[in-house]
C-alpha cells in the first residue's frame, strides 16, 4: 500500500490534484459565497482565460523558449478585434479570425526574428513587449473600443447546461485539441523532440527552423484567443489587456508540472495549475483578504511548488538505482 | 625542479594496492594495483569500460573505494573530496575544457588565487606577472592578458596544465589529452609533457591510443574489464602487438571476422571533389554495395566533416555526388534520409543522437513518424510501440519497457537505441561515427556483429573510428584520413600487425 | 601603459559614445530647448535613477543569472523609506539605512532561494528566472498589501530638497551616481568577490573546481543587485516627493536594455560598467528627444524595443565575425 502511494506521489499531477481538492473543500465549507452561482460563474470564466494564457506560454516552453510578449500579443489581438467591432459591421467569424490572425502574425514575426538572428528568446520577446505595446498604444493613442454587438457579447455571457460558461468550454476544447496535436501528431512529436534536444532533432531530419516559428505562432494565436475572450468579458477593448499575464502564464504550466528546461510538458497540468491559481485568488477574496496581497500569495505558491518539485526530483534520483 | 621539491627520482609517488570498487550490480574495479614512479609518464590504458575513469575518479578524490589501500608520496590516504587530493598535489586535466572563457590567460591559471580573496583586492598586474612563470613552463605562446576566447583548444589545454602546475601539483592525471587536438598540436603536447617530466612532474596518462603510449610512456598499466592485465610494466618490455593483445584480450585473435570480397560490385556511391562551407578540403571516394569501409584517423582529421556533407547536415557547395550512377544534390538531412536513404549515426550520442528525456519509443521512431501516421495525421501509437519493441528485441536493449526514458539506460543500451533509430529508417547507406565509444566490451561485440549482419543484407556501411583494432576487425577496405584529407586507401587483410603498420605509415607520410 | 590598454579595450563603448554625442549634437541644432539647463536636468535626473537600476541588473547578468525582481525591490524600498520618514518621523539617515537593509534582505532571500532550488540539470539563469519571477511578485504583493496602493505623502522637506539642489546648474543627483558607478566598477574589476561573480558567470563549473563557492557568490551578487535597486529607488524618492508603490514596475525592460546595449553579455562572465551607464544615457536621450520632436509618447517604448534588438543584433554579428576569423 505504501509503495503504491509512493508511486503516486511521483506521478506529477497527484500532488496538485490533492491540493486542489483540499482547497476546494476548505473553501466550500468556510468560504462565504464560494458555491454561489454568481461566484462560480465568474471563477470558471477567469479559469478559462487563465488556461489559454498558460497554454500560450506552454506552446513555447515545449521547445525550450519563453514568450514574455504574450500579454502584448493578446492586447494587440484584442484591440484589433475591438477596433473591427467598433468600426465595421462584419460577420462575427471574420472578426474572430481577424483577431486570431493578428495574434498568429505577431508570433510569426517574433519566431522568424529569433530563428534568423539566433538571439536569445528572452531578449527578443522582452523587446517585442515594447514593440507590440508601442504599436498598440501608438496607433490607438489610448483609445478604448466599447461597441460590441450582441453576438460578440454572448461569448462571455453564454452559459451552457445551467452552469458551464461557454468560455470554459472553449478553453477546454482548445486544450484538448492542443493535447492531441502535441502528443498524437507527427508535427507534435517534432515539436517535443526539438524541445528535448534541438541538435538531435536536426540530425533526425526535423526542420527545426519551421518548428520554432510554428511554436511562436501557436503561442500568438492562443494569446490572441485569450485577448478576445478578455475583451468580451470586460465589455470593452482597452490597452491594459494582457498587462498582468506574465506571472500567470508561467505559474499555470509550472504548477502543473512543466519543467522550464524543456522536454516535459503537460496540458492537463496547465489546466490544473490555472484552476489552482484562480481558485486561491478567489478564496482569498472571499476570506476578505485585501486584494493587494494576492500577488504575494501567487509568488509564494510558486516558490512552494519549486520546493516540492526539487524534493520530488531528489526523491526520484535516489530511487533510480 | 618544479612540483614537490622533496621527491627524489625512483620514489614511488602514487601506489594503489588491490583497489576494488563496486556499483549496484557492477564491479567497476576488481583488485587493481598501480605503482607510479616519480618523474615518469605512466600510461593507463584500456578499452572503453575497462575501468579507467573509475580509477581516475578514485585517485582524484571524486569517489572513494571499497577495498584496498592508496598511498600518495608514501602517505596512506583515502580521499572524500577532490580538494583533499588537490592539496596532496594531485591534479586532473579532463577531456572537456574547463576554463572561464571571458577571463584572461593569467586569471585562469591563477583562478585559485582569486578564489581565496573575497573582500580583498585582486591585483591583476601581479597575477599577470606571476602567471608568466607557468605560461613559460608549458611553452604557451600567449600573453597573460590575452582573452581565453581567442585561443585554440590546444592552447586552452596548456592553460589547464599551467594551472595545475601553479598549485604545485606533482602528479598530473591527463585524461585522453589528445582527443580533440590536431596531429601537430598533439605532438607539441607530447613534447611539453616530456619536458615537464624531465623537470620532475609525474604524469598519469590515460589513453586508448597505443601509438601515443610508445611515444611518451615510461611505464604502462593495462586494465581490462576492471582488472589488471598488466601492472606498471616498463615500456621496454612491450611492443605494439603485445600491448594490443593485453588490451583487447582473446577476442582480438579469436573471433575475427573473415575477409569479404565486395569491391568488385558496382559502386553505389561515387563522390568526386566535394567540399562544403565548413569543410573546404576536396575529397573523393567510392562505396560499393554491401561493403564496409572503415575511415580511420585521429580527431579532427576530417571524417565527421565529410560524413556531414553526405547526410545533408552541411550541404556540399562543390563537387559531385553520384548515387547509383545518378547525380544527386543533398540539401538537407531530411532529403538525405527520406529521398536517398543515407543515414548517420552520430558519435556524440547524447548531444546529437538521442532525446534523453524521451522514451525509447519516441527515439526509435524519430526518423519515421511520417510513415506511421494514419489518414488524419495522427500517429498510430500501437504501430509505433510495436516497431520500438521489435528493435528492442532484435538489438537486445535491456529496459523494463519501451516507455523507459532513455536517460536512465546504460551507455551501451543508449547506443543500441541510437542504432535502432537509424535502422528504423531502413537506409541503404549507413554512416556510423565511432560505433562503440563508451560502450562495454560485450555490447561492443554485439554491435560489431550487427554491423556485419547489415552488410550481409547489402547495406553499404561506412564506419568512422579512431580505434584501430575495431577498424581492422570490421572493414573490407580502409581509408586513412589526416588533417582534412584522405591520405591513403588499403584493402584489409585483417592481419592486425601489418594493417596497423600500413595505416600509421599512411598517416605519417602525409 | 596598462591604463591605455584598458581604455582601448573599452572600444566597445566607443560606438555608443559616438551615437550619444551624435544625438546630442543633432538635437541641439534641431531644437534649442534641448540644450537648456532645464532639459539637461530632466535627462540627468532620469539617468541618475535608471543608470543604477541598469547596474543592479548588470551585476546579476555578470553572474550568469537574471533578476526579475529589481523593480519589486525598488518599490518596496521606496515605500519603506517613505513610510519611515513620513509616518513615523524617523530621521532621514536612519530611514535610508533601514531601506537599504530591506533591500539587502530581499537580495539575501533571492540568493538563498536560488541556491536551495537550483537543480544541477538546469542552467543557472533558468533557476534565477524562476525564483526572481516568484519573489518579484512576493515583494510587490507585500508592497501593495502594506500600502493598499496608496502613495505615501508627507516626506520631510529636507529630503525632497536634496533633489532640488543644483551644483553648477546640474542636479546634485547626477553627482551622486558617480561614486556609485565607481564603486561598482571597482568591486567588479578589482575585488575578489567581483572577479568571482564574473568567474561563476563565465563558467560556474570551472569556478567551483577552483574553490569558488557558487552559493556564496549567488547570495552576495543578489544582495549587491538588491542594494543598487534600493539606492535607485531612494534617489527616485527625492525626485518624486512622495513614495509611490508603483515605483519599479516599469524597470524590467530598461534594466536589461542598458547593460546589453553597453556590451554586457547575456550569457554571463562579461560586463561593461561604463557601457551600461552609456546605454542608460542613450535610452534616456532617445526618450527625451522624442518628446522634443513631438513624437507621441506612446512610440517611445516601441523605439526602446527596437534599440535593444539592434544592439543585441550588432553584438551577435560581431561575435559571429570574430568566430569566423578564428576558424581561418
Amino acid at each position: 500500500m505504501l509503495r503504491k502511494l509512493k508511486k503516486l506521489f511521483v506521478g506529477e499531477l497527484f500532488g496538485i490534484i490533492i491540493i486542489l481538492t483540499v482547497i476546494i473543500t476548505v473553501l466550500a465549507i468556510f468560504g462565504e459565497g464560494f458555491l454561489s452561482s454568481y461566484n462560480l460563474k465568474n471563477l470558471l470564466k477567469t479559469i478559462a482565460i487563465t488556461i489559454l494564457v498558460g497554454l500560450s506560454q506552454l506552446a513555447v516552453l515545449s521547445i525550450g523558449h519563453l514568450n514574455l510578449a504574450l500579454g502584448a500579443m493578446g492586447c494587440l489581438a484584442g484591440m484589433f478585434t475591438g477596433y473591427l467591432l467598433q468600426s465595421y459591421d462584419l460577420p462575427l467569424l471574420f472578426v474572430l479570425l481577424g483577431g486570431l490572425i493578428v495574434g498568429g502574425l505577431a508570433g510569426f514575426i517574433q519566431g522568424v526574428f529569433i530563428v534568423k538572428t539566433q538571439i536569445n528568446a528572452f531578449i527578443v520577446t522582452l523587446s517585442f513587449v515594447s514593440i507590440y505595446m508601442g504599436v498598440v498604444t501608438g496607433i490607438t493613442k489610448g483609445e478604448v473600443f466599447t461597441k460590441q454587438p450582441e453576438q460578440f457579447q454572448m461569448i462571455d455571457k453564454r452559459i451552457l447546461f445551467s452552469g458551464l460558461p461557454l468560455l470554459l468550454v472553449i478553453s477546454c476544447g482548445v486544450a484538448i485539441i492542443l493535447s492531441i496535436f502535441l502528443f498524437g501528431t507527427v508535427f507534435g512529436r517534432k515539436l517535443l523532440s526539438t524541445g528535448a534536444n534541438i541538435k538531435a532533432a536536426a540530425f533526425a531530419g526535423i526542420n527545426t527552423t519551421l518548428i520554432v516559428i510554428a511554436a511562436h505562432v501557436m503561442s500568438g494565436i492562443l494569446a490572441g484567443a485569450a485577448g478576445i475572450m478578455q475583451i468580451s468579458r470586460l465589455g470593452a477593448a482597452t490597452p491594459t489587456i494582457g498587462s498582468d499575464w506574465l506571472l500567470i502564464s508561467f505559474a499555470a504550466p509550472i504548477l502543473g508540472g512543466t519543467i522550464l528546461s524543456g522536454g516535459k510538458v503537460s496540458v492537463f497540468g496547465t489546466i490544473l495549475g490555472a484552476a489552482m491559481m484562480s481558485i486561491i485568488v478567489n478564496g482569498l477574496f472571499l476570506l476578505d483578504v485585501s486584494q493587494y496581497w494576492f500577488q504575494s500569495f501567487i509568488g509564494g505558491i510558486l516558490l512552494v511548488s519549486y520546493g516540492i518539485d526539487k524534493l520530488r526530483r531528489g526523491y526520484m534520483l535516489q530511487n533510480q538505482s | 625542479m618544479i612540483g614537490n621539491k622533496d621527491i627524489k627520482y625512483n620514489d614511488i609517488v602514487l601506489d594503489l594496492k588491490n583497489i576494488s570498487k563496486s556499483y549496484p550490480g557492477v564491479k567497476a574495479l576488481n583488485n587493481v594495483s598501480l605503482s607510479m614512479n616519480a618523474a615518469k609518464v605512466h600510461a593507463l590504458i584500456g578499452e572503453n569500460g575497462a575501468g579507467k575513469s573509475t580509477l581516475i575518479k578514485i585517485i582524484s578524490g571524486v569517489i572513494g573505494f571499497d577495498k584496498g589501500s592508496m598511498f600518495v608520496n608514501s602517505k596512506q590516504v583515502s580521499y572524500s573530496t577532490p580538494r583533499e587530493a588537490f592539496s596532496d598535489g594531485i591534479n586532473v586535466v579532463h577531456q572537456e575544457r574547463n576554463v572561464v572563457p571571458t577571463f584572461t590567460v593569467g586569471e585562469n591559471i591563477l583562478l585559485e588565487k582569486i578564489a581565496d580573496k573575497f573582500i580583498g583586492a585582486v591585483n591583476l598586474d601581479q597575477i599577470y606577472r606571476e602567471s608568466q612563470e607557468y605560461i613559460d613552463m608549458v611553452g604557451l605562446e600567449a600573453s597573460p592578458s590575452s582573452r581565453v576566447d581567442d585561443l585554440s583548444a590546444a592552447e586552452i589545454q596548456l592553460i589547464e596544465i599551467a594551472k595545475a602546475l601553479s598549485s604545485k601539483a606533482n602528479i598530473l592525471l591527463l585524461d585522453e589529452p589528445t582527443s580533440s587536438l590536431s596531429f601537430h598540436e598533439a605532438n607539441a603536447l607530447l613534447e611539453t609533457i616530456k619536458r615537464l617530466r624531465d623537470q620532475g612532474v609525474s604524469f598519469l596518462y590515460v589513453t586508448h591510443k597505443l601509438e601515443e603510449v610508445f611515444e611518451i610512456a615510461n611505464e604502462v598499466t593495462v586494465l581490462r574489464d576492471g582488472k589488471n592485465v598488466g601492472t606498471s610494466l616498463p615500456i621496454e618490455e612491450l611492443d605494439r602487438h603485445k600491448l594490443a593483445s593485453l588490451m583487447v584480450g582473446r577476442s582480438q585473435k579469436g573471433a575475427s571476422f573473415p575477409v569479404r570480397k565486395t569491391a568488385t560490385t558496382e559502386p553505389v556511391l561515387k563522390v568526386k571533389n566535394i567540399a562544403s562551407k565548413i569543410d573546404c578540403h576536396r575529397k573523393s571516394f567510392v562505396l560499393h554495395e554491401g561493403e564496409i569501409v572503415g575511415w580511420y584517423g585521429l580527431v579532427g582529421s576530417g571524417r565527421t566533416e565529410l560524413a556531414r556533407i553526405l547526410i545533408g547536415y552541411d550541404p556540399a557547395i562543390e563537387g559531385e555526388i553520384l548515387l547509383n550512377n545518378k547525380k544527386i544534390n543533398i540539401k538537407s538531412v531530411s532529403e538525405a534520409l527520406n529521398m536517398h536513404g543515407i543515414a548517420y549515426l552520430s558519435e556524440s550520442r547524447k548531444e546529437e543522437g538521442l532525446f534523453l528525456t524521451k522514451s525509447i519509443t519516441l527515439n526509435v521512431c524519430s526518423s519515421i513518424w511520417s510513415t506511421i501516421r494514419n489518414c488524419c495525421g495522427l500517429i498510430n501509437k500501437r504501430t509505433e510501440k510495436q516497431i520500438a519493441e521489435g528493435y528492442a528485441t532484435q538489438l537486445g536493449i535491456k529496459a523494463p519497457s519501451v516507455n523507459q526514458i532513455v536517460n536512465s539506460l546504460s551507455g551501451g543500451n543508449q547506443q543500441k537505441v541510437s542504432f535502432a533509430k537509424t535502422l528504423a529508417a531502413e537506409p541503404n547507406i549507413l554512416i556510423i561515427d565511432e560505433p562503440t565509444v563508451g560502450v562495454d566490451v560485450g555490447t561492443k561485440r554485439q554491435i560489431h556483429e550487427l554491423i556485419l549482419g547489415l552488410a550481409h543484407k547489402n547495406i553499404s556501411i561506412i564506419v568512422i573510428s579512431s580505434d584501430m583494432p575495431e577498424i581492422v576487425q570490421l572493414a573490407d577496405r580502409i581509408m586513412v584520413f589526416s588533417e582534412g584529407d584522405i591520405c591513403g586507401e588499403i584493402l584489409n587483410t585483417k592481419d592486425y600487425k601489418t594493417m596497423s603498420a600500413q595505416i600509421i605509415d599512411k598517416c605519417l607520410n602525409k | 601603459m596598462n591604463k591605455i590598454r584598458l581604455i582601448i579595450r573599452k572600444s566597445d563603448s566607443v560606438g555608443i559614445l559616438t551615437i550619444v554625442v551624435f544625438i546630442c549634437l543633432v538635437m541641439s541644432l534641431l531644437k534649442p530647448e534641448f540644450s537648456t539647463f532645464v532639459n539637461i536636468n530632466v535627462i540627468a535626473r532620469s539617468i541618475s535613477v535608471m543608470a543604477i537600476v541598469a547596474l543592479a541588473q548588470m551585476v546579476i547578468i555578470g553572474m550568469g543569472g537574471m533578476n526579475l525582481s529589481v523593480g519589486a525591490i525598488g518599490g518596496l524600498v521606496c515605500v519603506t523609506v517613505g513610510a519611515l520618514m513620513a509616518k513615523m518621523n524617523i530621521p532621514i539617515i536612519i530611514a535610508v539605512i533601514a531601506g537599504l537593509l530591506v533591500g539587502l534582505l530581499c537580495g539575501f532571500i533571492n540568493g538563498l532561494l536560488i541556491n536551495r532550488i537550483h537543480h544541477f540539470t538546469n542552467k543557472l539563469n533558468v533557476t534565477s528566472f524562476l525564483v526572481t519571477l516568484a519573489t518579484g511578485s512576493l515583494f510587490t504583493g507585500i508592497n501593495l498589501g502594506m500600502t493598499r496602493a496608496v502613495p505615501i505623502y508627507g516626506i520631510p522637506d529636507s529630503f525632497v530638497n536634496i533633489g532640488r539642489i543644483t551644483i553648477g546648474g546640474i542636479s546634485l543627483l547626477v553627482y551622486l551616481i558617480i561614486p556609485v558607478v565607481l564603486t561598482v566598477f571597482l568591486i567588479m574589476s578589482k575585488t575578489g568577490i567581483g572577479r568571482q561573480i564574473l568567474a561563476v558567470g563565465g563558467n560556474s563549473k570551472a569556478a567551483e573546481l577552483s574553490g569558488i563557492s557558487v552559493s556564496r557568490v549567488t547570495i552576495f551578487s543578489n544582495m549587491i543587485s538588491a542594494v543598487l535597486a534600493g539606492i535607485a529607488a531612494i534617489i527616485f524618492l527625492t525626485r518624486l516627493g512622495s513614495a509611490q508603490p508603483t515605483v519599479g514596475s516599469e524597470w524590467l525592460l530598461f534594466s536589461f536594455a542598458a547593460p546589453l546595449i553597453g556590451g554586457t553579455r547575456l550569457d554571463g562572465g562579461q560586463i561593461n560598467v561604463f557601457g551600461t551607464v552609456l546605454g542608460a544615457i542613450l535610452l534616456a536621450l532617445v526618450a527625451n528627444s522624442m518628446v522634443h520632436l513631438q513624437v507621441s509618447v506612446y512610440w517611445v517604448t516601441f523605439v526602446h524595443g527596437i534599440i535593444i534588438l539592434a544592439a543585441v543584433g550588432f553584438e551577435r554579428i560581431r561575435t559571429i565575425r570574430s568566430e569566423e576569423r578564428k576558424d581561418e
